[in-house]
Protein backbone atom coordinates (compact mmCIF):
# COMPACT_ATOMS: atom_id res chain seq x y z
CA UNK A 1 0.00 0.00 0.00
CA UNK A 2 2.99 2.34 0.48
CA UNK A 3 4.15 3.86 -2.82
CA UNK A 4 7.88 4.52 -2.92
CA UNK A 5 10.05 6.57 -5.27
CA UNK A 6 13.74 6.23 -6.21
CA UNK A 7 16.02 8.10 -3.81
CA UNK A 8 18.63 9.03 -6.41
CA UNK A 9 21.27 7.64 -4.03
CA UNK A 10 23.32 4.85 -5.59
CA UNK A 11 22.93 1.61 -3.67
CA UNK A 12 20.12 2.76 -1.38
CA UNK A 13 17.22 1.80 -3.64
CA UNK A 14 18.79 -1.59 -4.43
CA UNK A 15 19.19 -2.21 -0.70
CA UNK A 16 15.49 -1.55 -0.20
CA UNK A 17 14.24 -3.65 -3.08
CA UNK A 18 14.25 -1.15 -5.96
CA UNK A 19 12.72 2.04 -4.60
CA UNK A 20 13.13 3.59 -1.19
CA UNK A 21 11.56 6.92 -0.26
CA UNK A 22 7.82 6.76 0.57
CA UNK A 23 6.00 9.12 -1.80
CA UNK A 24 4.40 12.29 -0.38
CA UNK A 25 6.35 12.08 2.89
CA UNK A 26 9.09 14.22 4.45
CA UNK A 27 12.52 12.82 5.28
CA UNK A 28 14.94 14.39 7.75
CA UNK A 29 18.59 13.80 6.81
CA UNK A 30 20.79 14.68 9.77
CA UNK A 31 24.25 14.10 11.16
CA UNK A 32 27.44 15.95 12.16
CA UNK A 33 28.98 18.58 9.83
CA UNK A 34 30.62 17.42 6.56
CA UNK A 35 29.23 13.90 6.38
CA UNK A 36 27.40 14.41 3.05
CA UNK A 37 23.93 15.68 3.99
CA UNK A 38 23.85 18.24 1.15
CA UNK A 39 25.39 15.69 -1.23
CA UNK A 40 22.54 13.34 -0.27
CA UNK A 41 20.08 16.12 -1.13
CA UNK A 42 21.78 16.77 -4.50
CA UNK A 43 21.43 13.06 -5.31
CA UNK A 44 17.72 13.17 -4.45
CA UNK A 45 17.31 16.28 -6.64
CA UNK A 46 19.23 14.95 -9.66
CA UNK A 47 17.65 11.50 -9.33
CA UNK A 48 14.25 13.12 -9.81
CA UNK A 49 15.35 15.49 -12.59
CA UNK A 50 16.88 12.61 -14.58
CA UNK A 51 13.43 11.03 -14.78
CA UNK A 52 11.67 14.34 -15.54
CA UNK A 53 10.41 14.85 -12.00
CA UNK A 54 11.07 18.46 -10.96
CA UNK A 55 12.63 19.53 -7.66
CA UNK A 56 11.99 22.71 -5.69
CA UNK A 57 15.21 23.43 -3.82
CA UNK A 58 15.30 25.89 -0.92
CA UNK A 59 18.98 26.72 -0.60
CA UNK A 60 19.86 28.39 2.69
CA UNK A 61 23.47 27.19 2.93
CA UNK A 62 24.74 27.96 -0.59
CA UNK A 63 23.90 30.71 -3.05
CA UNK A 64 22.90 29.74 -6.56
CA UNK A 65 26.47 29.84 -7.93
CA UNK A 66 27.84 27.59 -5.20
CA UNK A 67 24.84 25.29 -5.43
CA UNK A 68 25.37 24.85 -9.18
CA UNK A 69 29.12 24.33 -8.73
CA UNK A 70 28.60 21.76 -5.97
CA UNK A 71 26.23 19.80 -8.20
CA UNK A 72 28.44 20.10 -11.29
CA UNK A 73 31.42 18.69 -9.38
CA UNK A 74 29.31 15.55 -8.91
CA UNK A 75 28.60 15.30 -12.66
CA UNK A 76 25.09 16.72 -12.39
CA UNK A 77 23.79 19.35 -14.81
CA UNK A 78 21.88 21.97 -12.80
CA UNK A 79 21.95 24.54 -15.68
CA UNK A 80 20.07 22.22 -17.96
CA UNK A 81 17.70 21.11 -15.18
CA UNK A 82 16.77 24.78 -14.62
CA UNK A 83 16.38 25.46 -18.35
CA UNK A 84 14.07 22.48 -18.68
CA UNK A 85 12.16 23.58 -15.55
CA UNK A 86 13.21 20.48 -13.67
CA UNK A 87 14.99 22.47 -10.96
CA UNK A 88 13.43 25.45 -9.18
CA UNK A 89 15.66 27.23 -6.67
CA UNK A 90 14.69 29.55 -3.83
CA UNK A 91 18.03 31.15 -3.03
CA UNK A 92 17.86 32.39 0.57
CA UNK A 93 21.51 33.36 0.97
CA UNK A 94 22.87 35.28 -2.07
CA UNK A 95 20.84 38.38 -1.18
CA UNK A 96 22.84 38.70 2.04
CA UNK A 97 26.17 39.13 0.27
CA UNK A 98 25.17 41.32 -2.66
CA UNK A 99 22.45 42.65 -4.94
CA UNK A 100 19.91 39.99 -5.81
CA UNK A 101 19.84 38.51 -9.27
CA UNK A 102 16.91 38.67 -11.61
CA UNK A 103 14.19 36.24 -10.75
CA UNK A 104 12.85 33.98 -13.45
CA UNK A 105 10.43 31.09 -13.68
CA UNK A 106 12.90 28.76 -11.94
CA UNK A 107 14.92 31.15 -9.79
CA UNK A 108 13.59 33.01 -6.75
CA UNK A 109 15.59 35.24 -4.45
CA UNK A 110 14.72 35.35 -0.77
CA UNK A 111 16.51 35.73 2.54
CA UNK A 112 17.33 33.52 5.53
CA UNK A 113 16.39 36.58 7.62
CA UNK A 114 12.85 36.44 6.30
CA UNK A 115 11.17 33.03 6.61
CA UNK A 116 7.79 34.61 5.75
CA UNK A 117 9.17 35.67 2.37
CA UNK A 118 10.62 32.18 1.84
CA UNK A 119 7.13 30.74 2.43
CA UNK A 120 5.59 33.23 -0.04
CA UNK A 121 8.15 32.27 -2.71
CA UNK A 122 7.50 28.62 -1.88
CA UNK A 123 3.80 29.13 -2.61
CA UNK A 124 4.56 30.74 -5.99
CA UNK A 125 7.08 28.05 -6.96
CA UNK A 126 4.70 25.23 -5.96
CA UNK A 127 1.97 26.78 -8.15
CA UNK A 128 4.39 26.99 -11.10
CA UNK A 129 5.36 23.35 -10.62
CA UNK A 130 1.92 21.87 -10.02
CA UNK A 131 0.59 23.66 -13.13
CA UNK A 132 2.84 21.38 -15.15
CA UNK A 133 3.54 18.30 -13.05
CA UNK A 134 1.61 15.91 -10.82
CA UNK A 135 4.66 14.78 -8.88
CA UNK A 136 7.58 16.76 -7.58
CA UNK A 137 10.37 16.70 -5.04
CA UNK A 138 11.52 19.38 -2.68
CA UNK A 139 14.64 19.97 -0.60
CA UNK A 140 15.19 22.34 2.32
CA UNK A 141 18.96 22.64 2.87
CA UNK A 142 19.42 23.39 5.68
CA UNK A 143 17.29 23.96 8.76
CA UNK A 144 20.50 24.66 10.67
CA UNK A 145 21.17 27.87 8.75
CA UNK A 146 17.57 29.05 9.12
CA UNK A 147 17.86 28.46 12.87
CA UNK A 148 21.10 30.40 13.05
CA UNK A 149 19.30 33.48 11.71
CA UNK A 150 15.94 33.08 13.51
CA UNK A 151 14.31 31.89 16.70
CA UNK A 152 14.57 28.08 16.69
CA UNK A 153 10.89 27.49 17.56
CA UNK A 154 9.91 29.85 14.73
CA UNK A 155 11.76 27.51 12.37
CA UNK A 156 9.82 24.52 13.77
CA UNK A 157 6.65 26.42 12.84
CA UNK A 158 8.07 27.26 9.40
CA UNK A 159 9.01 23.60 8.93
CA UNK A 160 5.48 22.52 9.88
CA UNK A 161 4.04 24.94 7.32
CA UNK A 162 6.59 23.78 4.69
CA UNK A 163 5.62 20.14 5.31
CA UNK A 164 1.90 20.89 5.00
CA UNK A 165 2.42 22.87 1.78
CA UNK A 166 4.54 20.22 0.09
CA UNK A 167 2.27 17.37 1.13
CA UNK A 168 -0.96 19.11 0.14
CA UNK A 169 0.56 19.78 -3.30
CA UNK A 170 1.53 16.11 -3.68
CA UNK A 171 5.29 16.53 -3.27
CA UNK A 172 7.95 14.45 -1.52
CA UNK A 173 10.46 16.40 0.58
CA UNK A 174 13.87 16.10 2.20
CA UNK A 175 15.20 18.46 4.88
CA UNK A 176 18.76 18.57 6.19
CA UNK A 177 19.90 19.45 9.69
CA UNK A 178 23.27 19.45 11.49
CA UNK A 179 23.00 17.26 14.57
CA UNK A 180 23.46 19.10 17.85
CA UNK A 181 23.21 22.58 16.35
CA UNK A 182 19.90 23.42 18.07
CA UNK A 183 18.46 23.00 21.55
CA UNK A 184 17.74 19.28 22.21
CA UNK A 185 14.03 20.13 22.73
CA UNK A 186 13.90 21.65 19.24
CA UNK A 187 15.77 18.68 17.76
CA UNK A 188 13.18 16.32 19.30
CA UNK A 189 10.39 18.44 17.83
CA UNK A 190 12.03 18.22 14.37
CA UNK A 191 12.15 14.45 14.59
CA UNK A 192 8.50 14.36 15.65
CA UNK A 193 7.13 16.41 12.73
CA UNK A 194 8.92 14.57 9.88
CA UNK A 195 7.86 11.14 8.60
CA UNK A 196 11.24 9.51 7.97
CA UNK A 197 14.66 9.97 9.59
CA UNK A 198 18.01 9.14 7.99
CA UNK A 199 21.24 9.61 9.95
CA UNK A 200 24.65 9.97 8.31
CA UNK A 201 27.82 9.74 10.42
CA UNK A 202 30.52 9.90 7.74
CA UNK A 203 30.78 6.16 7.16
CA UNK A 204 27.42 4.65 8.03
CA UNK A 205 23.91 5.52 6.89
CA UNK A 206 21.14 4.58 9.33
CA UNK A 207 17.46 4.65 8.46
CA UNK A 208 16.26 5.43 12.00
CA UNK A 209 12.62 5.61 11.01
CA UNK A 210 10.78 5.23 7.74
CA UNK A 211 7.13 4.65 6.95
CA UNK A 212 6.65 0.89 6.53
CA UNK A 213 10.30 -0.05 7.15
CA UNK A 214 12.27 -1.18 10.18
CA UNK A 215 15.49 0.45 11.33
CA UNK A 216 18.65 -0.57 9.46
CA UNK A 217 22.20 0.61 8.76
CA UNK A 218 24.60 0.29 5.84
CA UNK A 219 28.08 1.68 5.17
CA UNK A 220 28.49 4.45 2.58
CA UNK A 221 31.23 6.32 0.79
CA UNK A 222 31.37 9.61 -1.08
CA UNK A 223 33.07 9.56 -4.46
CA UNK A 224 33.12 11.94 -7.45
CA UNK A 225 29.49 11.08 -8.30
CA UNK A 226 28.08 11.54 -4.81
CA UNK A 227 26.96 9.12 -2.12
CA UNK A 228 27.18 5.39 -2.69
CA UNK A 229 25.57 3.04 -0.20
CA UNK A 230 27.46 -0.24 0.03
CA UNK A 231 26.06 -3.64 0.74
CA UNK A 232 27.44 -7.09 1.09
CA UNK A 233 27.55 -9.52 -1.83
CA UNK B 1 -20.36 5.51 28.32
CA UNK B 2 -21.95 3.60 31.17
CA UNK B 3 -19.94 0.39 30.83
CA UNK B 4 -16.21 -0.05 31.20
CA UNK B 5 -14.17 0.23 28.02
CA UNK B 6 -11.56 -2.06 26.43
CA UNK B 7 -9.39 -0.75 23.60
CA UNK B 8 -9.69 -3.91 21.48
CA UNK B 9 -5.88 -4.01 21.11
CA UNK B 10 -5.24 -7.38 22.77
CA UNK B 11 -1.80 -6.88 24.31
CA UNK B 12 -2.62 -3.35 25.42
CA UNK B 13 -5.79 -4.42 27.22
CA UNK B 14 -3.72 -7.03 29.06
CA UNK B 15 -1.50 -4.36 30.66
CA UNK B 16 -4.20 -1.68 30.85
CA UNK B 17 -7.25 -3.54 32.12
CA UNK B 18 -10.74 -2.10 31.65
CA UNK B 19 -11.21 1.65 31.63
CA UNK B 20 -13.98 3.43 33.49
CA UNK B 21 -16.00 6.07 31.63
CA UNK B 22 -14.19 9.40 31.81
CA UNK B 23 -10.70 7.83 31.79
CA UNK B 24 -8.14 10.13 30.21
CA UNK B 25 -4.92 8.51 29.02
CA UNK B 26 -1.56 10.10 28.27
CA UNK B 27 0.67 8.37 25.70
CA UNK B 28 4.32 9.49 25.79
CA UNK B 29 7.55 8.39 24.18
CA UNK B 30 10.39 9.65 21.99
CA UNK B 31 9.76 10.46 18.31
CA UNK B 32 9.06 7.47 16.01
CA UNK B 33 8.41 5.00 18.86
CA UNK B 34 5.03 4.09 17.32
CA UNK B 35 2.75 6.44 19.29
CA UNK B 36 0.80 7.50 16.20
CA UNK B 37 0.36 3.88 15.09
CA UNK B 38 -1.10 3.05 18.52
CA UNK B 39 -3.32 6.15 18.44
CA UNK B 40 -4.70 5.34 14.98
CA UNK B 41 -5.24 1.67 15.88
CA UNK B 42 -7.05 2.79 19.07
CA UNK B 43 -9.27 5.01 16.88
CA UNK B 44 -9.99 2.28 14.34
CA UNK B 45 -10.81 -0.36 17.00
CA UNK B 46 -13.15 2.10 18.74
CA UNK B 47 -15.02 2.86 15.48
CA UNK B 48 -15.14 -0.84 14.62
CA UNK B 49 -16.78 -1.54 17.98
CA UNK B 50 -19.45 1.05 17.16
CA UNK B 51 -18.16 3.95 19.27
CA UNK B 52 -18.17 7.48 17.90
CA UNK B 53 -14.76 9.15 17.89
CA UNK B 54 -13.41 12.69 17.95
CA UNK B 55 -9.91 12.76 16.44
CA UNK B 56 -7.80 15.90 16.81
CA UNK B 57 -5.18 15.82 14.06
CA UNK B 58 -2.56 18.28 15.28
CA UNK B 59 0.77 17.01 14.00
CA UNK B 60 -0.56 15.92 10.59
CA UNK B 61 -3.74 16.64 8.68
CA UNK B 62 -6.86 14.61 7.90
CA UNK B 63 -5.34 13.41 4.60
CA UNK B 64 -2.36 11.92 6.42
CA UNK B 65 -4.68 10.38 9.00
CA UNK B 66 -6.55 8.61 6.21
CA UNK B 67 -3.29 7.47 4.64
CA UNK B 68 -1.76 6.34 7.95
CA UNK B 69 -4.75 4.13 8.62
CA UNK B 70 -4.98 2.82 5.05
CA UNK B 71 -1.38 1.60 5.25
CA UNK B 72 -2.66 -0.92 7.82
CA UNK B 73 -5.88 -1.65 5.88
CA UNK B 74 -7.92 0.18 8.51
CA UNK B 75 -10.54 2.01 6.48
CA UNK B 76 -11.78 4.75 8.78
CA UNK B 77 -13.71 6.34 5.87
CA UNK B 78 -16.37 3.67 6.21
CA UNK B 79 -17.19 5.17 9.63
CA UNK B 80 -17.54 8.74 8.33
CA UNK B 81 -20.81 9.34 10.22
CA UNK B 82 -19.22 8.36 13.55
CA UNK B 83 -15.84 10.02 13.09
CA UNK B 84 -15.45 13.70 13.91
CA UNK B 85 -12.08 15.24 12.98
CA UNK B 86 -10.58 18.57 13.98
CA UNK B 87 -7.67 19.21 11.62
CA UNK B 88 -5.22 21.85 12.91
CA UNK B 89 -2.22 21.99 10.50
CA UNK B 90 -3.78 21.75 7.02
CA UNK B 91 -4.61 25.48 7.05
CA UNK B 92 -0.83 26.12 7.10
CA UNK B 93 -0.67 24.82 3.51
CA UNK B 94 -1.91 28.24 2.36
CA UNK B 95 -5.36 27.33 1.08
CA UNK B 96 -8.55 27.80 3.04
CA UNK B 97 -9.79 24.30 3.68
CA UNK B 98 -13.58 24.18 4.05
CA UNK B 99 -15.28 22.16 6.76
CA UNK B 100 -17.07 19.20 5.26
CA UNK B 101 -19.33 16.80 7.09
CA UNK B 102 -17.75 16.00 10.42
CA UNK B 103 -14.28 17.26 9.41
CA UNK B 104 -13.61 20.73 10.81
CA UNK B 105 -10.53 22.86 10.32
CA UNK B 106 -8.91 24.94 13.01
CA UNK B 107 -5.35 26.19 13.60
CA UNK B 108 -2.40 25.21 15.78
CA UNK B 109 -2.05 28.80 17.04
CA UNK B 110 -5.76 29.32 17.74
CA UNK B 111 -6.48 27.24 20.84
CA UNK B 112 -9.67 29.20 21.61
CA UNK B 113 -11.18 28.11 18.30
CA UNK B 114 -9.93 24.57 18.92
CA UNK B 115 -11.71 24.41 22.28
CA UNK B 116 -14.94 25.76 20.78
CA UNK B 117 -14.82 22.98 18.17
CA UNK B 118 -13.97 20.36 20.80
CA UNK B 119 -17.04 21.54 22.73
CA UNK B 120 -19.30 21.25 19.67
CA UNK B 121 -18.09 17.74 18.85
CA UNK B 122 -18.11 16.31 22.37
CA UNK B 123 -21.61 17.70 23.00
CA UNK B 124 -23.07 16.42 19.74
CA UNK B 125 -21.46 12.98 20.11
CA UNK B 126 -22.59 12.74 23.72
CA UNK B 127 -26.17 13.79 22.88
CA UNK B 128 -26.44 11.49 19.86
CA UNK B 129 -24.66 8.45 21.17
CA UNK B 130 -24.25 8.85 24.94
CA UNK B 131 -20.68 7.65 24.61
CA UNK B 132 -17.48 8.63 22.81
CA UNK B 133 -13.75 8.16 22.52
CA UNK B 134 -11.31 10.91 21.60
CA UNK B 135 -7.71 10.99 20.37
CA UNK B 136 -5.36 14.00 20.35
CA UNK B 137 -2.22 13.45 18.21
CA UNK B 138 -0.21 15.20 19.34
CA UNK B 139 -0.45 17.75 22.13
CA UNK B 140 3.32 18.37 22.04
CA UNK B 141 3.20 20.16 18.65
CA UNK B 142 1.05 22.85 20.31
CA UNK B 143 4.17 23.85 22.28
CA UNK B 144 5.84 25.07 19.07
CA UNK B 145 2.92 27.46 18.48
CA UNK B 146 1.76 28.50 21.97
CA UNK B 147 3.20 29.33 25.40
CA UNK B 148 3.53 26.23 27.66
CA UNK B 149 1.10 27.57 30.30
CA UNK B 150 -1.58 28.02 27.64
CA UNK B 151 -0.99 24.49 26.34
CA UNK B 152 -1.45 23.16 29.90
CA UNK B 153 -4.77 25.01 30.18
CA UNK B 154 -5.91 23.62 26.81
CA UNK B 155 -5.09 20.07 27.95
CA UNK B 156 -6.99 20.58 31.22
CA UNK B 157 -10.02 21.97 29.35
CA UNK B 158 -9.91 19.15 26.78
CA UNK B 159 -9.75 16.51 29.52
CA UNK B 160 -12.70 18.15 31.32
CA UNK B 161 -14.79 18.10 28.14
CA UNK B 162 -14.15 14.40 27.56
CA UNK B 163 -14.85 13.57 31.22
CA UNK B 164 -18.13 15.52 31.10
CA UNK B 165 -19.16 13.40 28.11
CA UNK B 166 -18.19 10.21 29.96
CA UNK B 167 -15.71 9.50 27.17
CA UNK B 168 -12.34 7.77 26.95
CA UNK B 169 -9.44 9.87 25.63
CA UNK B 170 -5.90 9.18 24.46
CA UNK B 171 -3.56 12.17 24.29
CA UNK B 172 -0.23 11.69 22.50
CA UNK B 173 2.80 13.67 23.68
CA UNK B 174 6.37 13.49 22.34
CA UNK B 175 8.63 13.58 25.39
CA UNK B 176 11.55 15.97 25.54
CA UNK B 177 10.08 18.98 23.71
CA UNK B 178 9.42 21.24 26.74
CA UNK B 179 11.15 22.32 29.95
CA UNK B 180 11.37 19.63 32.61
CA UNK B 181 8.99 21.35 35.06
CA UNK B 182 6.26 21.41 32.39
CA UNK B 183 6.82 17.79 31.42
CA UNK B 184 6.79 16.72 35.08
CA UNK B 185 3.42 18.41 35.54
CA UNK B 186 1.67 16.84 32.53
CA UNK B 187 1.10 13.25 33.78
CA UNK B 188 -0.77 14.67 36.80
CA UNK B 189 -3.57 15.78 34.44
CA UNK B 190 -4.26 12.20 33.39
CA UNK B 191 -5.71 9.00 34.89
CA UNK B 192 -3.50 6.60 32.97
CA UNK B 193 0.04 7.06 31.62
CA UNK B 194 1.14 4.81 28.76
CA UNK B 195 4.78 5.02 27.69
CA UNK B 196 6.42 3.59 24.56
CA UNK B 197 10.23 3.63 24.37
CA UNK B 198 10.65 1.82 21.04
CA UNK B 199 10.60 -1.70 22.49
CA UNK B 200 8.74 -1.71 25.84
CA UNK B 201 5.25 -0.39 26.52
CA UNK B 202 4.23 0.43 30.08
CA UNK B 203 0.90 1.50 31.54
CA UNK B 204 0.62 3.18 34.95
CA UNK B 205 -2.70 3.96 36.67
CA UNK B 206 -3.28 4.80 40.30
CA UNK B 207 0.37 4.21 41.10
CA UNK B 208 0.33 0.63 39.77
CA UNK B 209 2.16 -0.23 36.58
CA UNK B 210 2.50 -3.10 34.13
CA UNK B 211 4.69 -3.42 31.09
CA UNK B 212 5.18 -5.62 28.05
CA UNK B 213 7.46 -5.68 25.00
CA UNK B 214 5.97 -4.46 21.72
CA UNK B 215 6.79 -4.06 18.07
CA UNK B 216 5.20 -2.35 15.11
CA UNK B 217 4.20 -4.72 12.30
CA UNK B 218 2.16 -4.27 9.14
CA UNK B 219 -0.83 -5.35 11.27
CA UNK B 220 -0.41 -2.54 13.79
CA UNK B 221 1.04 -2.57 17.30
CA UNK B 222 1.85 -6.04 18.58
CA UNK B 223 2.07 -5.93 22.41
CA UNK B 224 3.26 -8.88 24.49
Amino acid sequence: MIVRIPSGIRGLDELMGGVSIPENTVTLVYGPPKVGKSIFAYGFTAGGAEMDEPCLYISADYGISDLKRNMMVLGMDPESYMEKELLYVIDAISSISGPSRDEGSTYFSSSVHNPTDIMVKLGVAIRNITNRYNMFRSVLDSLTTLMAFNDEMLIVRVLTAYIMRIKEAGGTAMVTYTEGSADPKVETMLKAVVDNIIHLDGSELTVEAMVGTGRFSAPYTIDDSGIRVLHEG
Amino acid sequence: MSENYSTGIAGLDAILGELEPGSIMLLTGPPKAGKTVLATEFTYRALQAGNPCLFIAAEYGYRDLQRNTMAFNWFIQSFADKLHVIDLPTGLAGGRPQDSGNVRYSALQNTTDLMVKVGISTRSLYLEEGTMVSVFDSASILLAFNPPKLVMRVLKAYNDRVREAGGIALVVYTEGVAEKDIEDEIPGLFDVHIHMDGSVMSAVRGGEGMEAPYRITDQGVNVG
